[in-house]
């Protein structure tokens, strides 16, 4: 038990590109959308953390612009730059401590006015990688490349996740709406970054999302009739250089969960889980990420896809929102996969909704080919 | 001393395209349709706030109420630049001297951080009344007010 | 403070900032801080938990720095997190690893805030401020500062001596600092007015540097705090306000600063001061320009409003004086933007440490921490040789 539930929850639709909304507007609809859920007035909240990185919103200080519609004004606020679901975690450590009854926490990200892959390749070191025109796709590339040659598992598995994940999504109202996408679909897309088409890449989007955590006590005072536990948390960062790093190992994502899973008290997901909601930017990743989450050994994804164990009707189905592929932007993705843990939980995930959830898991990443993870387990 | 380590040189050339928003939408249309300079008024506290934005900070209340405002006002501080800042809209260091002061509309609660075209220091004092000077044609944009003009008392 | 459980500084560790570290890249300038502090803390990379990086990425033209940077600081493999909220990012990061220890998730946390400022364009950086609005106008920070001094010396009445002097303080204490980057032991206020005039009428000698730096905490809960350090710099207080977005939202902005002073109320009320002069033995505030402190010592109430150019006057703040106001020289002699509030941690812990070379201040064993940043948004930490 990390010592904080979450109480609130709030997206807005997550959409190509939001050209009428100016980056403070569109959280602040995550924003009241988050408040209306937890009942509650922004007098009541004590702190806040954001999540926002400054080179893809190009602000510097980018949560300056923020400021007002999360409620910072005369609060404390500290902003996580990296992935929404770390900031999460770094609220939950606040309220643990005793600093804070309630805080906030908001994810924002607007792909459309930025150049993501552009973008990505200053995430990745000045003197080595960058120079070699790394960045987060061709990187991606790679451990796609690597995980086929280890395990035989290759783009004609991945595209599998993208039709599952894009079917998902048009029952989740808060994708973007698009085409069915069918395997075939993907195979035929053109090639990004060998062996990775353009349909393997989850589409950029804009769109925000905040949640709002509290201490059990706080939550009871305020009336929260709903408040989803924090069971467990973890998150860890691999080494920097993709060739100190087994790319098609998870070590920091198996750090991070076996962080989670011991606080939480969970054996085997499999078993103690009903839903995973994970951040896969990729298709291929989806497949590497289970594996890492401990759903199955190494190289098994594929075959719990197939026999259908992470298909929405299945024993443990990941990503019934639509995931990333389905539409969730770089940042957001994270503390998205947590809002829809935390409906599943509370039984609220209109159209989306697995049966009988008791815990789920929610995980994020950011850096090049999953150099860092963070993992959330929740639960009634 | 070390010897300086070989340096590798990279060029960040990236573009945004940032959505102005309802807001500012709003504002630039009256800057450059009428030569008008809108504030929103909380409901709530009732301060006057320029630029525009969705909520009153202090408050967090949704603001709906467009006031004109300006375009003269009262000097509430100023000074004289003399380094060559990066002037963001033409991405050249900007000539010095130059005069800057926080101006307050008549009729805003918040001042407007701003050119003035008064650069001796002699000249220029608290209370001074300015008026906004346009740029012709307006295009839409903070740039349609050049600066402020030091009003002869 | 009904923090869970207590944490404490153990250890502290800095680069010597420089105008130009061209002998180190960013994650050799973050090791050689946090290999000083682990040293300092006599600990090993395996006994950290957890790393907290703060850091201003796009100052060097970075995004996500801490991916590549963090092994400099034992990260590899570790749980990191980067902070980054402009000028507080320093003291925000300081207050978030010691959140991180009080939370029970993690028993030791190391914090390294750094800046390598002549890798990128600080200028650039400057520059992307809110695009519909403030991009229009070239006013950077000194220019900001101009503005809202003008109104401060109009209602104050401080005069440019007087605040020529908190500069000729901070170089002078600098120069007994063997990490600081301007260390200027024979400055004189006629050197200070004599200096150009950025934007009036801030001189050149009273502003703060653009450095390279790197420094590192180590953070460590109670029971290991005790175990390891023989006088643990004791987190009593900490406390954050942010404020409205555009400079001309605030009201007389260091007239008012209306968040560190609601900042310093709460940490003083949470760590028993009732009057900071007296109580304080040693103070390390966030300073970009000389004025600055002035406005900080009336909002940090150790003088009534208008007295502040009185209390420089009389040295009440000198090293010999009653409260010795930045020992270090403060950002106005070291300013690595991510590194700055962690030095300011760091100095204020080093104090109660012993561990202050020449510039200690005897005896220190209450001391204050500020963090400033933006237009006006403040970060309190308040350390002491005693649990409380």
């Amino acid at each position: 038990m990390t010592g904080a539930v979450i109480i609130g929850v709030g997206q807005t639709a997550y959409e190509p590109a939001k050209p009428s909304q100016a980056i403070p507007e569109m959280v602040l609809e995550a924003v009241e959308r988050a408040l209306g859920d937890a009942r509650i007035g922004m007098e009541a909240i004590d702190a806040v953390v954001t999540a926002s990185v400054d080179l893809w919103d190009g602000r510097t200080a980018s949560n300056i612009q923020v400021t007002e519609v999360v409620g910072a004004v005369m609060k404390p606020e500290a902003r996580v730059a990296g992935d929404g679901l770390l900031a999460a975690i770094h609220a939950a450590m606040t309220v643990g401590a005793g600093a804070y009854g309630t805080v906030l926490v908001a994810a924002h990200c607007k792909m459309s006015e930025g150049q993501h892959w552009t973008c990505s390749s200053w995430a990745v070191d000045p003197i080595c990688q960058q120079p070699l025109g790394l960045d987060f796709l061709s990187a991606a590339g790679l451990q796609a490349r690597a995980y086929e040659q280890r395990h035989g598992v290759g783009a004609s598995h991945w595209a599998r996740v993208v039709e599952k994940n894009a079917r998902s999504a048009r029952a989740n109202p808060l994708a973007p709406r698009g085409p069915d996408r069918s395997a075939a679909d993907v195979l035929a897309s053109s090639v990004i970054a060998d062996p990775l088409r353009a349909l393997d890449a989850a589409p950029a989007t804009d769109g925000a999302c905040v949640l709002i955590l509290a201490s059990p006590e706080r939550a009871r005072s305020l009336g929260s009739d709903t408040p989803v536990a924090l069971l467990g948390a973890g998150y860890a960062c691999e080494a920097h250089y993709l060739g100190d790093r087994d790319l098609t190992a998870t070590d920091a994502l198996g750090a991070a969960s076996g962080r989670a899973y011991t606080m939480a008290g969970i054996d085997s997901p499999l078993r103690d889980i009903q839903v995973v909601e994970c951040s896969e930017a990729f298709s291929y990743q989806e497949l590497l990420w289970s594996e890492g989450l401990g759903l199955c050994p190494p190289g098994e994804g594929a075959r719990l896809l197939e026999e259908g164990v992470t298909q929405p009707g299945g024993r443990l189905p990941v990503n019934p929102s639509g995931g990333m592929l389905g539409g969730s932007p770089f940042v957001v993705a994270g503390l998205a996969r947590l809002a829809e843990a935390v409906l599943q939980v509370r039984g609220d995930a209109a159209g989306r909704q697995v049966g009988g959830v008791r815990r789920a898991i929610a995980h994020g990443t950011h850096g090049p080919a999953g150099q860092h993870h963070s993992v959330v387990v929740v639960g009634a | 001393m070390p010897q300086p380590l070989l340096r590798v040189q990279a060029l960040l050339d990236l573009t945004w395209r940032y959505s102005a928003g309802s807001h500012f939408t709003r504002f630039f249309q009256a800057l450059k349709d009428d030569g008008v300079i809108l504030a929103l008024r909380c409901p709530a506290c009732r301060r006057v706030y320029l630029p525009p934005r969705p909520v009153c900070g202090n408050c967090f209340r949704r603001m709906e109420e467009w006031v004109p405002v300006g375009p003269r006002g009262t000097l509430r501080a100023f000074t004289v630049v003399h380094f060559p800042f990066l002037d963001p809209t033409t991405g050249q260091p900007r000539p010095v001297p130059f005069g800057m002061g926080l101006i307050q509309l008549d009729g805003a609660d918040t001042t407007l951080n701003h050119y003035l075209d008064e650069t001796d220091l002699g000249r220029l004092r608290l209370g001074l009344r300015v008026e906004a000077v346009f740029r012709e044609p307006r295009e839409g944009n903070m740039g349609d007010i050049r600066l402020f003009r030091v009003l002869a008392p | 403070m009904k923090w869970r459980r207590r944490v404490a500084v153990i250890g502290t560790g800095q680069t010597v900032h420089a105008r130009k570290r061209d002998d180190v890249s960013q994650q050799e300038m973050v090791r050689e801080a946090a290999r000083r502090a682990l040293a300092d803390a006599e600990m090993t990379a395996r006994d950290i938990d957890a790393v907290v990086i703060a850091n201003m990425e796009l100052f060097e033209g970075r995004a996500l720095p801490e991916l590549w940077c963090a092994e400099g600081a034992a990260g590899a493999g570790k749980p990191v997190l980067k902070i980054a909220t402009g000028g507080t990012s320093g003291t925000s990061g300081a207050i978030a690893g010691a959140l991180q220890v009080a939370s029970g998730m993690f028993d030791t946390v190391l914090v390294v805030g750094f800046e390598k400022q002549s890798e990128g364009q600080t200028t650039a950086g400057m520059a992307l401020t809110d695009p519909m609005w403030d991009r229009h106008v070239a006013s950077a920070a000194i220019g900001n500062f101009a503005l809202s001094i003008s109104q401060y010396m109009a209602a104050r009445g401080v005069t440019e001596e007087q605040a020529a002097r908190v500069a000729v303080k901070a170089r002078r204490n600098a120069a007994r600092n063997p990490y600081a980057h301007l260390q200027q032991p024979g400055l004189t206020v006629e050197q200070v007015l004599a200096s150009s005039v950025l934007a009036w009428p801030v001189h050149m000698l009273e502003m703060c540097p653009t450095s390279d730096g790197a420094c590192a905490l180590v953070y460590a809960a109670e029971d290991v705090a005790r175990r390891k350090c023989a006088t643990p710099a004791w987190v009593r207080a900490v406390a954050t306000r942010h404020d409205q977005p555009y400079i001309g939202d605030l009201d007389m902005r260091l007239l008012t600063m209306r968040t560190l002073r609601s900042a310093a109320r709460e940490a003083y009320a949470q760590a028993g001061i009732t009057e900071p002069l007296k109580q304080l033995d040693v103070a390390e505030i966030y300073e970009p320009v000389s004025y600055a402190e002035l406005a900080w010592y009336e909002a940090l109430g150790f003088c009534p409003e208008g007295e502040a150019g009185r209390l420089i006057e009389d040295g009440v703040t000198a090293m010999d004086g009653e409260l010795p106001v930045n020992p270090s020289g403060g950002v106005l002699s070291t300013n690595p933007i991510g590194a700055s509030g962690v030095i300011r941690t760091a100095e204020a812990a080093l104090q109660i440490h012993g561990k202050g070379d020449t510039r200690q201040v005897d005896g220190a064993s209450l001391a204050l921490v500020t963090g400033y940043g933006v237009y006006a948004w403040s970060d309190v930490l308040i350390l002491s040789s005693d649990p409380g």
